[in-house]
């Protein structure tokens, strides 16, 4: 009888188990009613019958830059030094640094008054530490979008636009750059403007002890070199002499770009000063950007509210809160119900959050680039490290002459385990098509600067070639290799290295796959211990130097696997070569380079979506951190 | 009873000792923060410095020395991540996980006991079976899917309540019932159990045949006694319910100790992870420290045993 009765219980139980299943389903996949049928957070958007504000001053940023004056460069270069950071000044002369963006794309509609909450939702805030030395990743990528402002942005298709900085010239010699900043910058809350004292400052601060910001080093190399470094020439004008190190043509691009975690957070001396550290970084932070502090709650909630008037772009919404929901089935949860207007999304959630009513995406073309690197490619004399080279691994040379035969015979390898990858298939299957293939490492959003090489740098997929290339090398039988499944931001990082493994095993090329965080992962990057291959990418970046600079040279703290005397001497070169078309040149070298040795396997482009809900409708965004949505102060109502 | 009082207290001690020797060495097997906490572009020395000022450049037992020492005064140090004192950092959220343990605490008793009782009543009938399937469910299905589970239902698809944080007063609810869904079913079981033990004692039958009414015979004289066993458990397991609040909170984007727990494992942030689990531990051993003291005060033979 006891039996029996469990029977029906258990009987029943699977039933309501199957109906809470169904109705949970129907829930998750049923287009919601709309923000309506809850409690809203998002207000409508303004009647017309608004009062509609005056257009703030059309900033630099919005409109063509100005093309400076030749006079003003001399004029800048004869400005006596304040007494701040007092340093020589060359005497050579100025020019216009050729490259900046031609009008940036950001479209301004006509300023109403901001209204209404925008809410969205992050898988992670990071401390709420708002002073440059303490922000570190990712609250730094989340300040620079909404509370401050770097000295120069991009633009949605990757240029490089003014910001604070609204034009910049260098000397002939490409020692010593002159930047001309905005005139009438407030920071938040009437703490006065921003001059170039506040840059110095900001710099200084976030190279002084207890910094957890990177880039220390570049940053160091370009703003404190021995005999030179920055100066206040005016209360709008700086000077950076770089001298001493030579010419860096990073100055702008990677060092401060505030797309990247080098970005220089412009904070108000006085205003820390005033308050000292603590206070002005956590209790009252402040900022020049279009959002300004209200509170904010550890790992919960950040509030802000539009600066009224802002000297670039006032906000369309009165209102943006920043959460934090680590879940992201949670966040889904919460964009469905309306209360979040977008969140930070996989893409295997996209098919459920298409069935929101009103559901519009803002897709980020290019929002990251993976790759499969390929360890233990240490042809660079290094004792310090403690691991040698392991020539018995087959994709490895004893000879670091490219020219050797041991080199062609793990060329070959590496060739093989490259074209035995379907990529097409993998961005069809995995990405859903929400990506492209990527034959060329680090230039993603820079192809057409391959010119004619964008066509002939391709890994064509044949596994036929492949087994053959193999058994020239002596390996017809195939190898063992440890996969690494080490995971990013980036949609399919780990199912691609799983599929990879079952494609080598086409050709006899077996794999042990190890899941690892890349925090567990990451030392290896570090002491180049790891005899294998992991997955991986990067973030769009300023340009496939950057990459190059620092995951494949010897001087790098991290590696990809790969060190060898060419690419150390070659990319120095190009790193110390200001004039653009010369350095890109040597970065082409250095992509033909690569992908000829096959040292580095690129994997796909993947686009980054963001979600909005029916109350905003999509903006021109720069891209990107994939992890944070920019230029929130364009997000327009939706009508 | 001193003697007794001062074995327990020991053996919490040590307990507590061997935990914080558990929670640092496996602390630092979840990964290196350092590493998370420098981007690719840093130098070498920048990593080197870092590791130097959280401490990590020592050994591990010179780390879980210096660690130990600032423990027994009560500091867990600064977070590697949040850069805040730890202390600071879990007394902020000791109240959300306070509230949500005692509402998941009530809620547990308010449904549990009731559920349990009238189950005991209707052997059998259709209230019996819901009865089961709620203690079948609450016992078996992890807590992470029925939170989903719930939030998809109520908060997406009837928009009742919100689905996540703490800023409207419902917020409560969808967590409440995810952490306390499982004691629900402990205590309708117990309670049921309880229920139909007492009501076959003779007592009963003597009231029975007495003439007192069933609803006395119920809710006065079975009640009472059939009640003990599933209080007592429910007073062992609100601690649980305190510390164990790790799952529902992370899904519920509950601001309290158990999402910082979370944060910490996520983050490698070594003195948070440390310092919220011994914090966790101390709370648990001091509960049972006090039930134990309390057991000995009832009964005698525990002391001498």
């Amino acid at each position: 009888m006891a039996t029996c009765t469990f029977g029906k219980t258990a009987q029943l139980g699977i039933v309501f188990f199957v109906l809470t299943i169904i109705v949970a389903c129907g829930a998750s996949e049923s287009p919601t009613s709309g923000p309506g049928t809850s409690s809203q957070a998002v207000q409508p958007p303004a009647q017309p019958a608004a009062p509609s504000q005056p257009e703030p001053a059309a900033p630099a940023a919005d409109r063509a830059p100005a093309v400076p004056a030749a006079a003003s460069s001399q004029a800048a270069a004869a400005g006596s030094a304040p007494a701040a950071t007092a340093v020589a000044r060359p005497a050579g002369r100025s020019t216009l640094v050729p490259t900046p963006t031609p009008a940036p794309v950001m479209e301004v509609t006509e300023q109403e008054e901001a209204v209404g909450t925008l809410n969205v939702a992050y898988s992670q805030l990071g401390p709420p530490k708002f002073i440059p030395k303490l922000s570190g990743s990712p609250q730094s990528s989340i300040n620079m979008s909404v509370l401050w402002e770097s000295m120069w942005h991009s633009d949605p298709q990757g240029n490089v636009i003014p910001r604070l900085v609204k034009e910049w010239m260098v000397s002939d010699d490409g020692n010593v750059w002159t930047l001309h900043l905005e005139e009438e910058v407030p920071f938040h809350k009437g703490k006065g403007n921003m001059t170039a004292q506040d840059i110095i400052w900001s710099m200084d601060n976030i190279v002084s002890e207890g910094t957890v910001s990177g880039r220390l080093a570049q940053r160091q190399t370009i703003f404190y070199a021995e005999g030179g470094g920055m100066a206040a020439v005016d209360d709008h004008t700086l000077q950076v002499d770089t001298t001493a190190n030579g010419p860096r043509f990073d100055l702008t691009w990677y060092s401060t770009s505030a797309l990247l975690t080098g970005a220089l957070p412009v904070m108000s001396q006085s205003h820390v000063e005033a308050l000292g550290e603590e206070r002005a970084g956590v209790e009252d932070p402040i900022g020049t950007g279009p959002w300004q502090h209200v509170e904010h709650k550890t790992s919960e909630v950040w509030k802000l509210e539009a600066v009224p008037d802002h000297w670039r772009k006032t906000p369309n919404f009165a209102e943006l809160n920043i959460w934090e929901i680590a879940e992201e089935s949670t966040r889904i949860a919460n964009f469905q119900a309306g209360k979040m207007d977008s969140i930070h999304m996989s893409l295997e959630s996209k098919p459920v959050v298409e069935q929101v009513a009103g559901v519009k995406f803002i897709v980020l073309p290019g929002g990251g680039q993976t790759h499969i690197n390929i360890h233990g490619q240490m042809y660079v004399d290094r004792p310090d490290l403690g691991t040698p080279r392991n020539s018995s691994l087959p994709w490895i040379s004893s000879n670091p002459d490219v020219n050797s035969a041991e080199w062609e015979q793990a060329r070959k390898v590496r060739e093989a385990m490259s074209i035995a990858i379907d990529r097409e298939l993998i961005v069809e299957e995995i990405l859903g098509g929400a990506g492209e293939v990527n034959h060329v490492f680090g230039w993603m959003g820079h192809e057409t600067r391959l010119n004619e090489l964008q066509d002939s740098l391709v890994y064509e997929y044949n596994p036929e070639r492949a087994q053959q290339l193999l058994e020239e090398a002596g390996y017809g039988d195939g190898f063992d290799i440890i996969m690494a499944l080490t995971t990013r931001p980036f949609p399919g990082t780990v199912q691609m290295g799983e599929v990879a493994c079952l494609m080598w095993e086409e050709i006899g090329i077996r794999c042990a796959q190890e899941r690892s965080q890349m925090s567990a992962f990451r030392p290896k990057f570090v002491d180049r211990s790891h005899e294998g291959v992991n997955t991986h990418g990067v973030g769009p970046l300023p340009e496939p130097l950057v990459t190059y600079s620092s995951s494949l040279v010897s001087a790098g703290i991290i590696n990809y696997g790969i060190e060898h005397p060419w690419l150390n001497d070659k990319i120095a070169e190009a790193m110390a070569t200001f004039d653009d078309e010369q350095r890109f040149a040597h970065q082409r070298e250095i992509a033909q380079w690569v992908f000829d040795n096959v040292v580095i396997l690129p994997m796909y482009k993947v686009n980054w979506i963001f979600p909005l809900g029916p109350n905003v409708d999509p903006w021109d965004m720069a891209c990107c951190d994939a992890r944070v949505l920019f230029d929130l102060e364009y997000a327009p109502h939706r009508r | 009873m001193q003697r007794f009082l001062l074995r327990r207290l020991l053996l919490t001690i040590v307990t507590l000792w061997l935990v914080s020797i558990l929670i640092f060495f496996m602390a630092r097997i979840s990964g290196d923060p350092t590493t998370l906490l420098i981007d690719d572009y840093a130098s070498a020395s920048t990593l080197e410095d870092l590791r130097a000022s959280l401490g990590l450049d020592k050994s591990y037992p010179e780390q879980y020395w210096i660690f130990l020492k600032k423990a027994v005064r009560g500091d867990f140090g600064v977070s590697i991540v949040q850069k805040q004192p730890v202390g600071e950092l879990i007394m902020q959220r000791v109240p959300a996980t306070l509230y949500l343990g005692l509402v998941a605490f009530v809620f547990s008793l308010v449904i549990g006991i009731p559920l349990g009782v009238l189950s005991s009543l209707k052997r059998g009938s259709i209230l019996d079976q819901v009865g089961k399937i709620v203690a079948l469910i609450g016992q078996s299905a992890p807590p992470f899917w029925i939170g989903i589970m719930l939030m998809f239902f109520f908060a997406v698809r009837l928009g009742w309540v919100a689905p996540s944080g703490r800023e409207e007063l419902s917020s409560i609810i969808l967590p409440a019932i995810t952490l306390g869904w499982f004691n629900v079913a402990a205590n309708l079981r117990l309670m049921r159990s309880a229920m139909l033990d007492v009501m076959d004692t003779e007592y009963i039958k003597l009231a029975r045949a007495k003439g007192v009414s069933q609803y006395i015979i119920i809710w006065k004289h079975a009640l009472r006694n059939a009640l003990i066993p599933p209080l007592t458990f429910a007073g062992i397991t609100l601690g649980g319910l305190i510390t164990g609040s790790l799952v529902a909170e992370t899904v519920f984007a509950w601001p309290g100790l158990g999402q910082l727990a979370f944060l910490a494992v996520r983050d490698s942030d070594y003195p948070l992870l440390q310092g919220v689990v011994l914090s966790f531990a101390a709370a648990y051993l001091a509960t049972a420290f006090l039930v134990d003291v309390f057991y000995a005060y009832v009964d005698p033979r525990i002391r001498f045993s």
